[in-house]
Order: structure tokens, then C-alpha cells, then sequence
């Protein structure tokens, strides 16, 4: 028996991500080919940082292995008036984590498995919709 | 010496003038001191009392910016002078001998201290 | 504490009982895990060691032999300890928010933290130097090998910034560091050599940053609350705020267009470039004035005795029931008495 994954639901967890993340603005989660899920943002397009986040990992993938480094985990953007971080959530979703200069990655790299597996288990309901 | 001793230093040449800091118009803090610093006054007090005064008379003023404080009292003014500029205000404060003093050349020094340090 | 075998000391040691001028810290991990929750500026609370004798507290600066086989147990110890030995390094502190804290002769020149603002960030998020200019800085500070601890006088020599304005602000970075630090949970730390940071003047004593920690956390405490709490608070303008628009002090009026519900006061300090705890009084001011409101309960505190300063255009004046005397502030006129 499976509920179908709620919309609110992954919203409270993105929500949640500004209290377990100091320095997290907005964050957006999205499928593995640029579409918008669900998102918790202020003042970016959601539909635009979607589309960017599945380009992001792509080409921080394809880096990953031309370098032979191993398998991907995430990429960061760092830029003078704020950072952007995008990772997997499981095969087909990522999220991007916006934030000021003064996001805290190290507290974001922690909390990731967390929040990975969160959001998996309320995308979960989606499979066997 | 650090730059901001030095700056206050320069004050010291001013006639009558007893002691000066440099205070955080906002939380308070002591930057810097010369002279007899008590004289200047607590810190954090006098950033209360400015802050209070703004609060309170501030919209008065054209652009509700408070420019300077002078309280007196039986020898001595202490003259609290705003330091606009891009950050936080800070608060020039100085502690004048009246016997020594007078008190609009003093004012003038401090106004165009401030305005230095705002450059 | 032990030296790594990295460790290079630039002065002469003179022999017993004088410690190195400028002793970098070397890469010795001295950092048991810290007490948690601990703020920066409590005092130490002695502990017996694992091997179950009684340690004593750590002793004051007042000139006494260091004793180098003791890890310090607090953070305020390590660093008063570090002071005395005049080292230079880095302190990094792992927690929630971590922050790094960096040495030179044992005077804190900068701490940088996710808690509050850089100065870099906040000298351009207040747009008091633009990117260009800091890029060309960067540069040039670069080029004459200058990055790093000399980045400062790069600044105020390419006239980006005056010299008192850095210094002050390189200070004030320095206690707002430690306070945000205070408010969270650090867990461990470790050491380094000296890492390149921006910064300016001489630096602060660690013994004044904790006095000052502790003088905020307990002003905050008064006017509001527990400061950890205030810190994690999200406002809003309230409905007369935007009545008194145009009346109201600039930093005020820009804190209003940023408290948007979502940012709490360290979002807010790092959205205009400013100092975490001058946005926690500065909002603490105007949650007085009525002109703030508040996402979800407010975190306890006193209830508003601010009578309405900020006049209504339409409602007639309140009851006298809301009043009440404004907190008196403390300044002593007779201080300035003979």
C-alpha cells in the first residue's frame, strides 16, 4: 500500500533544509532530465535552475570521469555573492541547494545522506504510482 | 600603532579636549581610545543613548539621520559626532574641558574628523 | 603543547622561559573533542583528566609557565594558552557553524565563520568596494607576492578603503566571529600553520573577544531572550512598518526590504553585508518600534514596553495602557562630573 508522494511533503522537507543548512536561501528539486519537482525558492525561476541542475551534474559527470575520480557527488558553484551546490537524490532526481557566501557545505555534506534519503522515500511513491 | 589610535590621536591637539574613542554606533564596541578614555564615557552606553535619541527624534530630521549628540554638564561637554559611511555608523566621541574648550572650534575639528574618516 | 616536526620558529629562542616570538602552531592535532555547547566566551570549568587526577584551571596570563603536555579543554582555553605563547596559526573549529580563527602572535587578526559575514563579504555585499575593484586588489596584491596578511594594505594603498575604516571593520569582524561561534555547538578543533586572510591592525586579544561575547550573549539575553533562538528567528515587516516608511533610520528601512519571513538575522547580516550581532540589535530596536513581525511563536521574551513612537495616520492615539516607560538606557551623567 503507498500513498502517492505529496507535493507538501517534499516542500517541508526542502523547507527544512534552511533550518538544517545555515546559510540555504532557496533549493530546488528536480528530475534527472530538467524538469521541476518540487521547490522551496523566493526569487530564482524554479523551472530555470531545474533545467540547469540536469546540465550541471551531466557535464560534472563527464569531468569526473575523464579525471577518473570516481563517481560524482555533487557540485559546487561558488561564486562572490553565493554558492550553488547540485546533487543526486537517488538515479533520477537532483537537488540544488542555493545559498550565500556563507553556506555552510561542510554542515550540507553532513546532512546530505539525510536528506537524500528523505526525498527518496517520498519520490519512492512515484514508481509504483 | 594601529591606524585607528593614530586617527584619534590627532584629536588630542584639540584645545580642552580630554580623551576620545572610536564606538560602534551600533553594538557598542570600543574600537579605540586616547587620552583620558573614561572621560569618553562607556561604549556601550553611549551607543544606547545615541540609538535611543535616533529612535526616538530622529524622524524629526529631514532624513532621520542623527549627526551629533553634545551633553553638558558643570566642566565638561561630551560630544558624541556620527561617522557616516557605507557600513554601520560609527561614533566619534570626545570629552572636553569647558575651562579649556571652545566649544563650536571643537565641534567643527570633530565634524570634519568624522568626515575624514568617512573618505 | 607538542610541536609538529613541521614546526618552524622564526626569533630566537632564548632558552627556558621564553617562548618563541612569532612559534607557528604546526600541524599537532591538540583538540580533544571540546565541551559541546560551550560558548566562546564561558568561563572554563576544570575537569578531571582521563587518568583521574584533578587538572587545574587554566592559568591567567600573568606571566606562569605554560605547562605543555595539557590539551587545553575548552576553546577559550586554547586560545588564552596560544596567546601566551605568542603562536601564530590557525585554529580550525568544527561545529555547528564551525568557523576558523586565525593567530598571529596569538592575537586574533580574523575569524572567518558561516555564522556572519566575511570582510570581504561584507565589504562588497555593502557595496563599499565593487567587484572590479576587489578583483584588481586581488591581483595586484598577488603580483607583488603581497596576498594574504598584506591584502589589507593593498586596499587602503589602491584607495578601495580607508585605513581606519578596514581596521575597524577587520575588529569588529573578529568579535562577531566569536559570537557566532558562541551560539552554536562546536565540536572539535584542530591547528595549522598560518593560512593567508585578509586583515588589518594589530588584532584582539582572545581574552577581550570572550569578555565581549559574553557581554552580548547576556545583553540579548536581557532585551530578549536566548540569543541562539533570536538567531534562528525568521521576521517580516509588520503592518505599521510600512506606514512609517520613509521615517525611519536607512539601516533600519534596509533591513525592512530584506526581512522577507524566510531570512533570519544572520541571513539578513550576510543579504546587506553586516555583522550578526548589529543585525540582532538593530532588530531587537525595532521589534520595540512595532515594526517587525515574527514567522511562527515568537521566541520568548519580555513583552514589548515600547510605547507607539511611530504615529498611525489613521487609528487615534492608543489607550494609555500601551504606554508603558521605554527601558531607561544606562548612561550616569554624573560620570561626567569632577
Amino acid at each position: 500500500m503507498h500513498a502517492p508522494s505529496s507535493v507538501t511533503s517534499l516542500v517541508d522537507v526542502l523547507t527544512s533544509l534552511r533550518e538544517r543548512v545555515m546559510g540555504t536561501s532557496e533549493s530546488v528539486l528536480s528530475t534527472a532530465d530538467g524538469l521541476l519537482v518540487a521547490a522551496d525558492a523566493d526569487s530564482v525561476q524554479p523551472e530555470a535552475i531545474a533545467a540547469l541542475a540536469a546540465a550541471t551534474l551531466g557535464i560534472g559527470a563527464r569531468m569526473a570521469q575523464q579525471a577518473e575520480a570516481g563517481a560524482l557527488r555533487d557540485v559546487v558553484i561558488r561564486c562572490g555573492g553565493g554558492q550553488i551546490v547540485v546533487l543526486a537524490v537517488g538515479d533520477r532526481a537532483l537537488l540544488s541547494v542555493l545559498g550565500d557566501e556563507g553556506l555552510d557545505i561542510a554542515a550540507l555534506q553532513r546532512e546530505a545522506p539525510a536528506i537524500v534519503k528523505e526525498l527518496s522515500a517520498l519520490l519512492a511513491g512515484d514508481v509504483s504510482a | 600603532m594601529s591606524a585607528i589610535e593614530a586617527s584619534l590621536s590627532e584629536l588630542l591637539k584639540t584645545p580642552g579636549l580630554t580623551g576620545a574613542a572610536l564606538v560602534d554606533g551600533v553594538t557598542g564596541l570600543t574600537y579605540g581610545a586616547v587620552g583620558d578614555a573614561p572621560e569618553a564615557g562607556d561604549g556601550a552606553e553611549t551607543a544606547e543613548l545615541t540609538a535611543l535619541i535616533t529612535d526616538q527624534v530622529g524622524r524629526a530630521a529631514a532624513d532621520n539621520e542623527l549627526e551629533s549628540v553634545i551633553v553638558t554638564s558643570a566642566r565638561r561637554y561630551l560630544v558624541v559626532q556620527t561617522v557616516r559611511r557605507t557600513g554601520d555608523p560609527l561614533l566619534l566621541v570626545a570629552a572636553l574641558d569647558r575651562s579649556r574648550t571652545n566649544l563650536a572650534l571643537a565641534t567643527r575639528q570633530l565634524t570634519a574628523h568624522a568626515e575624514g574618516l568617512a573618505a | 603543547m607538542t610541536d609538529g616536526p613541521r614546526l618552524a620558529t622564526t626569533g630566537e629562542g632564548t632558552g627556558a622561559g621564553h617562548p618563541p616570538e612569532t612559534a607557528n602552531l604546526g600541524r599537532a592535532q591538540i583538540g580533544s573533542p571540546g565541551v559541546p555547547g560551550v560558548p566562546f566566551g564561558e568561563p572554563d570549568v576544570p575537569r578531571p583528566s582521563p587518568d583521574g587526577t584533578a587538572q587545574e584551571a587554566p592559568r591567567a596570563p600573568d606571566g606562569q609557565e605554560p605547562r605543555q603536555d595539557a590539551p587545553a579543554r575548552t576553546l577559550r582555553a586554547l586560545l588564552l594558552g596560544l596567546r601566551q605563547e605568542a603562536r601564530s596559526g590557525t585554529v580550525r573549529v568544527s561545529g555547528t557553524p564551525g568557523g576558523t580563527i586565525h593567530l598571529r602572535d596569538g592575537l586574533i587578526v580574523a575569524i572567518e565563520s558561516p555564522g556572519t559575514p566575511s570582510v570581504e563579504s561584507a565589504l562588497l555585499k555593502s557595496g563599499r568596494i565593487d567587484e572590479e575593484g576587489w578583483a584588481r586588489a586581488l591581483a595586484t596584491a598577488r603580483e607583488t607576492g603581497a596576498e594574504g596578511d598584506a591584502l589589507g594594505a593593498t586596499l587602503v594603498a589602491q584607495g578601495l578603503v580607508g585605513a581606519v575604516e578596514l581596521e575597524v571593520l577587520c575588529a569588529a569582524t573578529v568579535f562577531e566571529g566569536a559570537f557566532a561561534l558562541s551560539l552554536g555547538r562546536t565540536a572539535e578543533w584542530e591547528t595549522a600553520e598560518p593560512s593567508p586572510v585578509l586583515r588589518c591592525g594589530p588584532g584582539i586579544e582572545p581574552r577581550a573577544a570572550a569578555e565581549e561575547t559574553t557581554r552580548r550573549l547576556a545583553m540579548v539575553s536581557r532585551l530578549w531572550g536566548p540569543a541562539a533562538e533570536l538567531a534562528r528567528a525568521r521576521t517580516r515587516p509588520s503592518s505599521q512598518a510600512e506606514r512609517a516608511a520613509g521615517r525611519l533610520p536607512r539601516r533600519y528601512q534596509s533591513l525592512l526590504t530584506a526581512a522577507n519571513g524566510r531570512r533570519t538575522p544572520r541571513d539578513l547580516a550576510f543579504v546587506l553585508g553586516r555583522g550578526l550581532f548589529g543585525v540582532m540589535v538593530d532588530l531587537i530596536r525595532m521589534n520595540d518600534l512595532e515594526l517587525l513581525q515574527w514567522e511562527g511563536a515568537r521566541p520568548a521574551g519580555r513583552p514589548s514596553t515600547a510605547p507607539r513612537l511611530i504615529p498611525t495616520e489613521q487609528s487615534p492615539p492608543p489607550a494609555p495602557s500601551a504606554t508603558l516607560p521605554r527601558r531607561v538606557p544606562r548612561a550616569r551623567p554624573d560620570r561626567l562630573g569632577p
